[in-house]
């Protein structure tokens, strides 16, 4: 608002000039009320002001007409696909960031001990290509790697069936789903759980907002097990979206249909992704450690719509 | 359906980039992207208006939705988005088009192209307008389009803004990236320059009878400080 304080008014005609400058102002409703009152009650004095009051505003009225228009629907159907162009280029790096969020996993593993200092400049490039949110990143890329449109050829269906009959990948997808309470919050503890699963167990620091919950031992196929490592991860709408990693023995334990997929190559990793009941798993094998990365698959819409609620 | 297994081109990586994304409300529903989308209109208008250009408008709105989805991490959730995007529209058009940013100082300056306010007779504004209506006489109207165009782009974007696009003040000095009072004196400045063109119009097609106004005279823009320093004097 402009102009809070008012000195008295004055009624000659340089008054008139002085609110013939704030006409345009009190139109746009953007005088404070003081000068409104000011404005208005010159105006019931003065002719040649409403009739400039009048005449702003049949210009205005004609300015809009000039400007406004539709746009054509062949601009407007370009822009939608360079739109979602854009958000499959999105998608797809995304999809990326998944891979190596789980490669991360990997070579962290291979470290000396657990913790991040293992790898840093894997961390880093890791980190870079998760913004903000490791947990949005890989819903993103569950929503682009979970849902290649079917029309693209015979091959997808044909992964897909591939999917969705490998017991592990259900298993592992179906915990995380509805997980089982973690048998202990305790790094160390969890360290221990390498005696039954038969490789080593670390836990990696995903991201600085995502906690640690807890690990447990999962009993998978043949007898064997495998180490479910629970986390949190913060969301910028105060929301929580978990993340689940499994470590397993690859030489024990093996996700089948993950042979079939494509490999994405993450510098020296090759990362397959999976899908069961439209969750995706990331899978890697790092040296003799198996690894697999179940997220969320958070709607990324229903995210924005509530940080727009709770802003 | 008819798609053979061997069909070409499926294990192209590329191929992922450009299939749609299927129509699943989880893909299709980013909510930051459709209502970005339902400011498409007023982005074109405007960017017509800045362009002249329908190709070049389109490739400006192009630039800015894009950048934007890059972008939208920055963007603040709940407050107000088009005036966000009409911010990187006009950036993206002075980067393009305007290297050397608006013009400001030729046209900013204490004396530069004054208009006078008190210019004609309460009835000569009157055989201006359509009385039936909030708009000009149409063929008075007919002009808008070309006096529209011959305004400085500062000018014209700041009344396009405040009189189409309905933004306060405040949000249109974030647009421009200047002081409020900037924007105060362009606007006025703005319509002042469309009046004189259309009433010299109107003059030469014998609608309205008086004398051309002409580019010198004695005033200052819509500036608060001057108003004030006025009043002050005058009080």
């Amino acid at each position: 608002m402009i102009g809070a304080v008012m000195p008295p008014v004055n009624r000659d005609a340089s008054s008139c000039r002085s609110i013939a400058r704030l006409l345009g102002a009190h139109a746009d409703g953007q005088l404070d009320a003081a000068k409104t009152l000011e404005v208005d009650d010159h105006l019931g004095k003065c002719e040649d002001c409403r009739e400039r009051v009048a005449l702003d505003r049949a210009i205005r009225g004609s300015v809009k007409k000039a400007v406004s228009t539709t746009t054509p629907d062949d601009v407007r159907a370009r822009m939608l696909v360079a739109m979602a162009g854009e958000r499959a280029r999105e998608s797809k790096q995304r999809a990326e960031a998944v891979a190596t969020a789980a490669m991360a996993v990997a070579e962290l593993r291979s470290g000396v001990e657990d913790g991040p200092a293992g790898r840093p400049v894997m961390l880093r490039h890791w980190r870079t290509m998760l913004p903000l949110s490791a947990a949005a990143a890989i819903a993103f890329a569950w929503g682009f790697a979970g849902k290649q449109p079917m029309a693209v050829g015979d091959t997808s269906a044909r992964l897909g069936a591939g999917f969705s009959n490998d017991e592990l990948v259900n298993q592992f997808v179906d915990v995380h789903r509805r997980p089982i309470r973690p048998e202990t919050p305790d790094p160390k503890e969890v360290r221990a759980f390498e005696r039954e699963v038969g490789v080593p167990v670390h836990v990696p620091q995903l991201e600085k907002n995502a906690r640690f919950v807890g690990g447990r031992l999962l009993p998978v196929q043949g007898g064997e097990r495998a180490a479910m490592l629970q986390y949190e991860v913060a969301q910028a709408n105060g929301g929580v979206q978990r993340v689940s990693v499994f470590i397993y023995d690859p030489r024990r334990v093996h996700i089948r249909s993950a042979d079939q997929l494509p490999p994405r190559a993450v510098g020296t990793a090759q990362v397959r992704v999976a899908q069961a009941h439209g969750y995706s798993l990331a899978v890697a094998q790092h040296g003799a450690v198996g690894y697999a990365v179940a997220s969320d698959l958070e709607d990324s819409s229903a995210q924005y719509a509530v940080a727009a609620d709770r802003e | 359906m008819g798609v053979t297994p061997q069909e070409k081109g499926v294990s192209d990586p590329k191929m992922s980039l450009f299939s749609t994304p299927p129509a699943t409300a989880k893909q299709t529903s980013d909510a930051f992207t459709e209502e970005a989308v339902g400011h498409l209109d007023a982005l074109y208008a405007v960017a017509c208006k800045l362009t002249r250009n329908p190709a070049e408008a389109e490739d400006l709105v192009q630039d800015t939705l894009l950048k934007a989805m890059r972008a939208r991490e920055q963007f603040h959730a709940g407050t107000n988005l088009k005036a966000w995007l009409f911010r990187i529209l006009t950036n993206t058009f002075i980067n393009k088009y305007r290297r050397g940013g608006l013009e400001r100082s030729v046209l900013e300056g204490p004396d530069a192209d004054p208009l006078v306010d008190g210019w004609v007779s309460a009835s000569t504004m009157r055989q201006l307008r359509d009385p039936e209506q909030a708009a000009l006489m149409p063929i008075v109207e007919g002009e808008v389009q070309r006096a529209l165009d011959a305004l400085p782009t500062e000018f014209k974007l700041a009344v396009i803004l405040c009189d189409v696009e309905e933004f306060s003040y405040e949000e249109i000095a974030q647009i421009m990236g200047c002081p409020i009072g900037t924007v105060m004196s362009r606007l006025h400045r703005g319509r002042k320059l469309l009046q004189r063109s259309l009433y010299n119009h109107a003059l030469a097609l014998g609608i309205v009878k008086g004398e051309p106004v002409s580019e010198r005279a004695n005033e200052q823009p819509a500036d608060l400080a001057a108003y004030r320093a006025k009043r002050r004097a005058s009080a």
